[in-house]
């Protein structure tokens, strides 16, 4: 009974991935499932869309800076709270984890407002900024979670046998909190690679990311170039979240544990 | 290398944690820092180490003041409780980390890698990651890190605490070998005294973050100086009593049942006055007093514990209830009910000065 229960579950969670990327290949002009006949060819004719691969370059570019951003942010946001007394370690570690519980519209909003006020508006670097900024708290989650697994005596016998304060972290504590850095460095690269909100809040025409891009079709007909487009993000996103459980298990990305 | 401690203290906020303590170390020599838990061994360790910065006094390195030297310069081999390897690094990668920060290279290093093993007898194991060893070889991968570096100093660190009771008495014996070869000026923390007597040329007995005796083991264990270090070492029964008089190298002491014993006196011992009494319970016998030196009381068994290798018996006297430890091979005649004649020498019958209790 359970096990049919968990299959159900499975199966309306799939269902929209699998209809999508079934519906991809379609040989007639308008969306329809089940799919007629087999083509590759609206791949083809979306490869051959210049605002598409625009913005794909866009999304990925914007994806990878923030996670390399975050990724040493949020380590260094680790480290700091590590490195305080309990009853300050966890009044910051909420204020750290906040982005994660505000309705992201309310950060667009208000980055919008930010942004416009230090005249950084519609440019990249907001929206990497605002990327940047609901990314980082994964990476502390994770890298967290390495370092307080990590014997604090692993330091001391580091500087003990000679090693100054720089290199006990790039010999000892960087290579055993790998899983964490990885982890959260590839979060962080999903979680910008698909976000619409934000990217919506602060793109202009010039700057139009691939969510954003799906988005702004969607509301006209939906055409199956569209759809091909769709399926190419799924199968991104799938392969590297496949990436993730096998360097890091997806369950400690998820963990409550701070 | 000579240690040399003058008055070191460290507070934590109001908390005296090491108070005033002071010892010197001669090249070569191993001390063992022996107290309950909380006593501020564990916070010594570590300001010698460097991890603790001491908030007074001064630690001295042949002749070098290292109060304020970062740990990382202080060339001192350190023992972990945990053994602290080095997870994401194999057994020779363990050992090479020292060398490396001290510019060795892997070439060079190779042959005092294999010293070490050799000592620690792990040469088989140079290429396993620390868990893929069993407890006893971390502890002695361990070692080896420690003294692949040749440091000025050792520090071991409860060595053998986390390795279960059997395997805890075959690395002593190994640890002690280890030790002998090495000759380097060591200092260790335990809270065993098995350990601190076995394996260092003298002990330091610590409380409250004071020390209360420093001395070679058998002095230790024979004279101790004060009531804490009498009552710590081994097991001892404990008598409130009075000094009447001092009589050549013995003492007569009254106690308040009206019986008359006599003890060992020694220097400091006073001339009269209330006085503490200490008799350990392996030294008291069972039958008629056989010497004139004896002390004796009688009294009724109570209780009779088998442990083995060893029998305590607890005895109901007119001086309270005295323990009595006896071996597997002194013969027991008389069970739970009987009355027993208890004896000892007034050599094993320890006088302190001072009431209480």
């Amino acid at each position: 009974m359970t096990r049919a229960i968990t299959y159900l579950v499975l199966a309306f969670i799939l269902l929209p991935g699998v209809v999508l990327i079934l519906t991809s290949f379609t040989e007639a002009r308008f969306v329809s499932f089940p799919p007629e006949g087999f083509t590759f060819k609206w791949y083809v004719l979306a490869a051959q869309k210049p605002e598409f691969i625009a913005s794909l370059k866009l999304s990925v570019i914007i994806a990878s800076v923030v996670a390399a951003a975050s990724t040493v942010l949020g380590t260094a946001t680790s480290f700091l709270l590590r490195s305080l007394s309990p009853g300050l370690q966890a009044p910051l570690q909420a204020l750290v984890m906040s982005p994660l519980v505000l309705p992201t519209v309310v950060i667009g909003i208000s980055m919008i407002q930010f942004f416009t006020l230090i005249g950084l508006v519609a440019s990249p670097v907001a929206v990497v900024i605002g990327h940047v900024i609901v990314t980082t708290p994964y990476v502390v989650r994770l890298v967290s979670d390495s370092l307080s697994a990590l014997p604090r005596n692993l330091e001391w016998a580091g500087s003990s046998l000679g090693a100054p304060d720089w290199r006990v972290l790039v010999l000892v504590i960087l290579p055993n909190i790998k899983v964490g850095l990885i982890g959260g460095g590839l979060f962080a690269f999903i979680m910008s690679f698909e976000n619409v909100t934000l990217s919506a809040f602060l793109a202009t025409p010039g700057l139009t990311t691939l969510p954003v891009l799906i988005f702004g079709y969607s509301d006209q007909a939906l055409e199956p170039w569209l759809v091909a487009v769709c399926s190419v993000t799924v199968l991104l996103t799938t392969a590297l979240v496949v990436l993730l459980e096998r360097t890091i298990g997806l369950q400690r990305v998820f963990s409550a544990k701070g | 290398m000579h240690l040399t401690l003058s008055s070191v203290t460290k507070h934590y906020g109001d908390v005296r944690a090491v108070n005033d303590v002071s010892f010197s170390l001669t090249s070569g020599e191993r001390l063992s820092l022996l107290g309950p838990s909380g006593c501020g061994k564990t916070t010594l360790l570590n300001a010698i180490a460097g991890f603790a910065e001491i908030s007074s006094g001064t630690i001295r390195m042949g002749d070098a003041d290292i109060s304020r030297i970062p740990p990382f310069k202080r060339n001192i081999g350190i023992v972990f409780q945990n053994y602290a390897l080095f997870p994401h690094l194999d057994v020779e990668e363990n050992l090479y980390f020292g060398l490396k920060m001290r510019g060795v290279s892997r070439r060079d290093a190779r042959q005092a890698i294999g010293e070490a093993l050799e000592i620690v007898r792990l040469e088989p194991f140079r290429a396993r990651y620390p868990h893929q060893l069993s407890g006893g070889q971390q502890q002695r991968v361990a070692v080896a890190r420690a003294i692949v570096i040749r440091p000025q100093i050792l520090l071991l660190d409860e060595p053998l605490s986390n390795l279960d009771a059997k395997l805890r008495h075959e690395m002593r014996t190994d640890l002690l070998r280890i030790l002998d070869d090495l000759s380097i000026t060591t200092i260790m923390v335990t809270h065993d005294q098995a350990e601190a007597l076995s394996l260092s040329h003298r002990v330091a007995v610590l409380n409250q973050g004071a020390i209360e005796q420093i001395d070679e083991p058998e002095a230790l264990y024979e004279r101790p100086a004060t009531h804490f270090v009498a009552g710590f070492l081994g097991e001892s029964n404990r008598f409130a009593a009075n000094l009447t008089g001092i009589d050549g190298s013995f003492a007569k002491i009254a106690l308040p049942n009206g019986g008359e014993w006599r003890g060992r006196a020694t220097g400091s011992t006073p001339d009269g006055g209330p006085v503490q009494v200490f008799v350990r319970t392996e030294r008291i016998g069972i039958g008629p007093s056989d010497g004139a030196g004896d002390n004796g009381i009688s009294g009724t068994v109570r209780t009779v514990i088998y442990l083995g290798e060893e029998r305590r018996l607890v005895v109901d006297t007119a001086a309270g209830e005295i323990v009595v430890k006896l071996s597997a091979r002194d013969r027991l005649g008389s069970g739970v009910g009987d009355t027993v004649s208890l004896c000892w020498s007034a050599q094993d019958t320890i006088i302190l000065p001072g009431g209480g209790r």
